[in-house]
């Protein structure tokens, strides 16, 4: 009777024991879960950041390729281009050579403009030192006379300088 | 509750209750009844017992049931994917190689770069010979219809005037695969081209299946100035003769060469892998030689030429001082644009590959070098007949009058074979034959041109020389000279007896780059400068008082000599005039010679006249003022 009521409470005991070993173990078990549960979130994530890189890459990756094709075909058109114009540009050097021609330039002298060749050359004796300097400017003033409209267009110097400004334009 | 939705395991092993009855155990066979599992491949179970009842049997055939069936099927396709598997095997790893050579072959290739072939410039940057495009016309039938055939070759034929109607449309009806790229055209101006092209582009494409395929093509601006100096390139852009021949290396550069990986089209993949060689452009010949003078000489020559009615005309005119050539003029000539209708007896150079008997003006040389032997002086003077008689044959003066004390002055004044020939035999053969090889006869000049004569002169070594050789040689018979070995002999008297090398080409270019510069060449010193001035002064003489006065220019002092050389087979002669200005610091010297005029005779009146007019317009040319009134 003794060891019956003495293992009672032992039995009470071993019970509270063994529940709140197994509620510790549940928790365990729920953290452990939780833990790995969280470990397989922080995975995927990470599997899908390493695949979202692994796409962006590829798309990065194929938009610079594709990019570059279509720069190789540019770049093959401009060639084909470049091939067109220096086949354009030899012809046009041909053609300015025939139009070059001097027997031609000497007809078309002949012709269209009437002049003759230079039968008699006359060679004037110039001092050295004038030779040296060049001959005299010509007297702009002098040579423009009094006409009325020279002194309206010395009144515009805008518009008389660009024509004296651009050689190109003094050219024409 | 649990328990209650407990399904309950078939394994026996894991039965909770160890008193529930085992369910019976398929090895007992159909004796015990239980219901038939389905199974994937259908109610087959009882074919597996290998006791098959005479019902199934009926159904699958007497000889092969669906077991083997199957293992056959399995076997077969397991065979066929092993046999996918070797050839996997064979291509990818033993075959690896070739398989790769296969493939590259099929998308890699080598394409050449053709390089451009050089230009040729006159001294003043005038083009002469340049490159341009023309085309082969070809048709691709295969993708055209009857229809669209017919609309082509009609089209074709109006813009291909000169090709036949029948050709083109043989060309663009598909007849078989033989026959896939049909020429029509070859050489077709880049203007039909265009007019190809602007159909092609139109919205609708009027000329499908026609291709062009561009040739370069060397072009001569032009025509026929300078044609004989210039030469020609073949239809492959091989220069065959003159300058286009010499300069051929040069002109033609280097090719290139890309190697790439091309797609379906045929075009390169820049992503590929690719190596490129560039091709090296030919280099652009710049020549020493001036439009402006040769169009002037030219003109001058020709219209000699048509007044005494020549059969043929030549002039050179250089810078004695430099041996540049000026210009090279000789008729008559070809358009080498159209070489392929040209009679190719015209397309030797006469000036540098013919030779002749220079007559009189060889003169200056026997002179020249009597005065430097110290043989003779210009007023060394004898009594000379009009005509002697030396080993057996008479050699006469052209007029064949004999004067009293003429000097080596009055020598070359008279033009006098039989003067020429006593100054000859005051040196002697030897010193003759030394002196006329320091002055470049018998050799080639050196020339940068193609087919350069030597000349042809026996000296007194030579087997078959006979004095007689010796004496007329002293007039310019019996020694033949290119004209431009007697003008870079002459050039030596004028520049104060340097021999200088000639040479046409200036420099060779290739972008900003020079790759080639030709200077002025020093050959020899063959006389003293002091004699070479001696026989200068002879030389004025001589244009001012003698034979040669038809090429004085007034104001100015113009040393020169005419000739004419009698010909072996024909009455008719060869008349020429050497001469350079001014006298005493030469800037050119022209030659001028007419073969065998028909209205006279004599180089005094048909080549010294061509001569002055020449004269005066070159010192008009280069400014150079007159020295005396």
């Amino acid at each position: 009777m003794m060891k019956q009521s003495i293992r009672k409470p032992r039995i009470t005991k071993t019970r509270e024991n063994n529940n709140l070993s197994r509620g510790s173990e549940r928790l365990k078990a729920a953290r452990a879960s939780l833990t790995m549960r969280a470990s397989r979130i922080r995975l995927a994530w990470r599997l899908i950041l390493v695949a979202g890189l692994i796409c962006l890459a590829a798309i990065v990756w194929l938009s610079q390729t594709s990019y570059l094709v279509g720069l190789g075909y540019d770049i093959e058109k401009m060639e084909k281009k470049k091939v067109t114009l220096e086949r354009q540009s030899t012809q046009l050097q041909a053609q300015i050579a025939q139009y070059e021609d001097l027997k031609r330039v000497e007809d078309e002298a002949r012709t269209k403009l009437g002049m003759i060749p230079a039968k008699k050359v006359v060679y004037v004796k110039v001092p050295a030192n004038q030779a040296e300097r060049g001959p005299e400017p010509i007297n702009s003033t002098s040579a423009q006379g009094n006409d009325w409209w020279r002194d309206l267009l010395e009144m515009l110097p805008q518009l008389q300088k660009p024509v004296a400004a651009d050689p190109n334009q003094a050219r024409k | 509750m649990s328990q209650t939705i407990e399904r309950p395991s078939l394994n026996s092993s894991n039965n909770p209750d160890p008193e529930r009855p085992r369910p019976p155990r398929r090895s007992a066979g159909p004796t015990v009844s239980e219901p038939r599992r389905p199974t994937l491949l259908g109610d087959i179970g009882d074919d597996f017992s290998g006791e098959a009842d005479g019902a199934a049997k009926k159904r699958v055939g007497p000889w092969l049931s669906p077991f083997i069936r199957l293992r056959l099927v399995a076997f077969v396709i397991t065979m066929f994917a092993l046999a996918i598997v070797l050839q996997l095997f064979s291509l990818q790893v033993q075959d690896r190689y070739q398989a790769k050579e296969k493939a590259a072959d099929m998308r890699v290739w080598e394409s050449p770069i053709a390089a451009k072939r050089g230009t040729i410039k006159d001294a003043n940057g005038l083009l002469l010979a340049a490159n341009i495009f023309v085309y082969n016309v070809y048709a691709a039938p295969e993708g055209l219809s009857e229809n669209q055939s017919e609309k082509v070759a009609a089209r074709l034929a109006e813009i291909l005037p000169d090709v036949p109607q029948a050709k083109i449309k043989e060309a663009v009806t598909f007849t078989d695969r033989k026959h896939l790229y049909n020429l029509i055209a070859t050489a077709v101006t880049s203007d039909t081209a265009d007019r190809i092209r602007n159909l092609q582009k139109s919205d609708e494409n009027k000329l499908p299946g026609i291709y062009l395929e561009p040739k370069p093509r060397r072009t001569y601006p032009n025509n026929n100035f300078m044609s004989q100096l210039l030469g020609f390139t073949n239809i492959d852009n091989k220069g065959l003769v003159g300058l286009e021949r010499f300069y051929n290396k040069e002109l033609t550069g280097v090719p290139g060469t890309r190697l790439a990986e091309h797609d379906r089209d045929g075009t390169p993949i820049v992503l590929g892998q690719t190596q490129l060689k560039p091709p090296v452009d030919g280099g652009n010949i710049t020549l020493t030689l001036d439009s402006s003078i040769q169009l002037m000489v030219e003109r001058e020559l020709k219209k000699g030429m048509d007044e005494h009615k020549a059969e043929k005309a030549m002039a050179i005119v250089a810078d004695p001082q430099t041996g540049a050539i000026l210009a090279w003029v000789s008729f008559p000539n070809y358009n080498p644009n159209e070489f392929f209708k040209t009679d190719p007896t015209l397309f030797r150079d006469p000036l540098v590959s013919d030779v002749y008997e220079p007559g009189s003006t060889f003169k200056i040389l026997t002179a020249a070098i009597g005065i430097d032997t110290g043989a003779v002086k210009p007023d060394s003077s004898a009594d000379l007949p009009g005509c002697v008689l030396k080993y057996g044959k008479s050699i006469c003066n052209f007029d064949k009058v004999g004067y009293k004390d003429q000097t080596v002055v009055k020598t070359l004044e008279r033009s006098s074979n039989v003067g020429a020939m006593w100054i000859a035999e005051k040196y002697g053969p030897d010193k003759f034959y030394d002196y006329l090889q320091k002055f470049g006869i018998g050799s080639a000049s050196g020339i940068d041109l193609d087919d350069e004569a030597e000349g042809v002169m026996r000296t007194n070594k030579s087997k078959d020389w006979s004095p007689l050789d010796f004496l007329t040689s002293a007039f310019g018979q019996s020694v033949a000279v290119t004209p431009l070995q007697l003008v870079q002999a002459v050039s030596a008297v004028a520049n104060g007896g340097k021999l200088m090398k000639p040479f046409v080409v200036a420099r060779i270019t290739r972008g900003d780059q020079t790759i080639f510069e030709n200077k002025p060449t020093f050959v020899r010193q063959v006389i003293s400068p002091q004699s070479a001035r001696t026989t200068t002064e002879m030389l004025v003489n001589a244009v001012r008082q003698g034979e040669t006065r038809l090429a004085d220019v007034k104001g100015y002092r113009i040393a020169g000599k005419t000739g004419t050389a009698t010909l072996y087979n024909s009455p008719l002669t060869i008349g020429s005039t050497i001469a350079y200005a001014p006298a005493d610091n030469p800037r050119f010297i022209v030659l001028v010679r007419y073969d065998k005029t028909k209205d006279t005779p004599w180089g005094s009146n048909t080549a010294a006249p061509v001569v002055k007019n020449i004269t005066e317009q070159l010192l008009a040319y280069y400014k150079i003022q007159p020295t005396e009134k």
